[in-house]
């Protein structure tokens, strides 16, 4: 099952999606803002007994997508998490995780304009697959982690190089305003048995720019919900992103970075494509 | 002006310290501004300050439970080695921008609350910071005119797991371990801390003074940070920025003494007060 938060007519509202129609399904849950209570093991049930057999309510490309995020709703993000990447930039596999957070408002909705900020000509894209929590998490094992993620969705972990190296900590580079994207679904587990089993894709104006299956990661996800679950509890709709591959603007010589006007497609076989077109400030 | 939000009875307010008491703004108010950050957002401080003229306290502080002065924020972003005595200790040297990381409300226990050690380390420290409480919104906002986005100031214990900080390459997660730090008790509206170029930042462990510094330390100064954190992110009314610590945490000592269950710590930064809590085991 694939969830997606939408405008249609002013109003937000949580959807299903099957082949390119919604569903509406926000009356299934009573709340329509709160996509982390949809994605808990009996907001789903609610929520696949409402789409059983109902009727579609839009064309997909009739609605506006929302971020798949609900207030307060946490973006875990991890650095450097690809071997193939990794090798790419000349670094040692690291023995721990990179973790860094992002805020919800350093993203765009699928269909909506990324922001290359005036403050820097370094703006780059990650694709990322990124697994979305569905219950409470603390102290998990790693052969149980998977067992607490309710689905999966896309990021572009949009990055501004030159200030992600300004001061010892990514944050500033990782949180510029609109720099990245995360949608437009959250494909449900029951689809992805084997979250490293897909492939994922990036082109930027049709150029294939990243392309990898996502099996290649330092961290896979039963040692990432692990680790993060030492030091907090996961709530359901928080988000843990595992890293780019190769292939992103910084890898080129010279780089390719994004300009103003450039499309950027991100592509995970199972869950979809985010696309985005790229504006100036 | 001091501003709080507490529970009383069960139910969240927020208010103003007037002495050993405190005036029930949310029930005055409540209906326009639900929240402290409500009313702040709303550009009602000035109400707030008219509704707490000439009345008496509602409540005695003690029947009151503390929460964060905001009680959820947008953000909480902290600077990291921002006071010279501090980075001489380390010898790290001294930084061209600021190190600046994330603080989720969740690692953060309220005044009078339990700071926890965690199980999965014993290497919990502490640091005693001046927050700056934003009160309009803001982006690409200039240095001269930076304090104009500052509503007041709070109190924070930065509380760290300082082998979790060096695990990976970002401290992230050693900052962020669940109640581990503090922030508190309320905060002091900006008119009552005209200058900070000079306050006192004292923390006591068990009664022994372990931090005993000043802001005139600090290394880039709040409007410095304001005008850098905001070239990449908007400023919303209720985010804090904390400032950075002075030298005498416990990773600084040759033998270092961590917190451990049972130990009392009191952060005091006049003429905000004090922030006050307990070490407990998870």
């Amino acid at each position: 099952m694939k969830l997606m938060c939408y405008r249609h007519g002013g109003e937000a509202a949580l959807g299903v999606v099957r082949n390119e129609v919604v569903i509406d399904v926000t009356d299934a849950t009573g709340v329509v803002a709160d996509i982390g209570s949809a994605l808990t093991p009996d907001g789903l049930s609610a929520i696949r007994a409402r789409a059983d057999g109902a009727q579609p309510s839009h064309k997909m490309d009739d609605v506006e997508a929302l971020l798949p995020l609900f207030p307060g709703a946490r973006v875990f993000c991890i650095g450097q998490n690809y071997v193939g990447h990794i090798e790419e930039m000349g670094y040692d596999l690291p023995e721990f995780p990179s973790i860094f957070m992002r805020t919800h408002a350093s993203f765009a909705p699928h269909g909506a304009d990324i922001i290359k900020p005036d403050a820097s000509e370094q703006f780059d894209y990650e694709a990322e697959l990124t697994a979305v929590i569905g219950r409470p998490a603390r102290h998990i094992s790693e052969a149980d982690a998977l067992n607490y993620v309710a689905g999966y969705t896309i990021m572009n972990e949009g990055s501004v190089r030159d200030w992600q190296r300004r001061g010892p900590q990514v944050t500033p580079g990782k949180n510029f305003d609109r720099s990245g994207a995360i949608g437009p679904c959250i494909a449900t587990t029951e689809d992805i048995p084997d979250p490293a089993a897909l492939t994922m894709k990036t082109r930027v104006n049709g150029e294939v720019r990243q392309s990898t299956r996502t099996d290649d990661m330092v961290f896979a996800f039963p040692y990432l919900i692990s680790y993060i679950s030492t030091f907090c509890e996961l709530q359901p709709g928080d988000m843990i992103s595992t890293g780019s591959p190769s292939g992103s603007a910084a890898g080129f010589t010279p780089p390719k970075w994004l300009v103003p006007g450039d499309v950027v497609e991100m592509e995970i076989t199972q869950i979809g494509l985010v696309r985005n077109s790229v504006a100036s400030e | 002006m001091k501003l709080i939000s507490f529970r009383h009875e069960g139910i969240e307010k927020y208010g103003v310290v007037l002495g050993d008491g405190v005036v029930d703004i949310f029930a005055r108010l409540g209906d326009r501004y639900p929240t402290l950050r409500d009313a702040i957002a709303g550009l009602g401080l000035n109400e707030i300050d008219r509704e707490s003229q000439g009345v008496a306290a509602d409540y005695p502080l003690t029947d009151i439970e503390y929460m964060f002065p905001i009680t959820a924020p947008d953000k909480i972003l902290c600077v990291g080695r921002n006071y010279r005595a501090y980075h001489e200790v380390l010898e790290e040297g001294l930084l061209k921008y600021p190190s600046i990381f994330p603080r989720f409300p969740s690692s953060f226990a309220a005044h009078g609350g339990v700071i926890l050690k965690p199980r999965a380390s014993d290497e919990l420290d502490f640091e005693a910071e001046l927050v700056a409480v934003i009160g309009k919104s803001g982006r690409h906002i200039p240095k001269d005119r930076a304090m104009d986005h500052v509503i007041g100031y709070t109190i924070m214990n930065e509380g760290s797991v300082r082998d979790w900080q060096h695990l990976g390459a970002q401290t992230f997660p050693g900052k962020n371990f669940y109640q581990s730090g503090a922030i508190g008790p309320w905060m002091v509206t900006i008119d009552e801390m005209p200058d900070i170029s000079k306050v006192p930042i004292r923390t006591r462990v068990n009664g022994e003074i372990r931090q005993d510094g000043a802001t005139d330390m600090m290394i880039f100064s709040l409007p410095e940070v304001i005008a850098h954190v905001s070239t990449f992110t908007w400023l919303e009314p209720g985010d804090m920025i904390s400032t950075g610590s002075p030298g005498g945490s416990a990773v600084e000592e040759d033998t270092p003494r961590w917190l451990k269950p049972g130990d009392e710590i009191e952060i005091e930064i006049p003429p905000i007060g004090v922030l006050n809590n307990t070490v407990g085991a998870e």
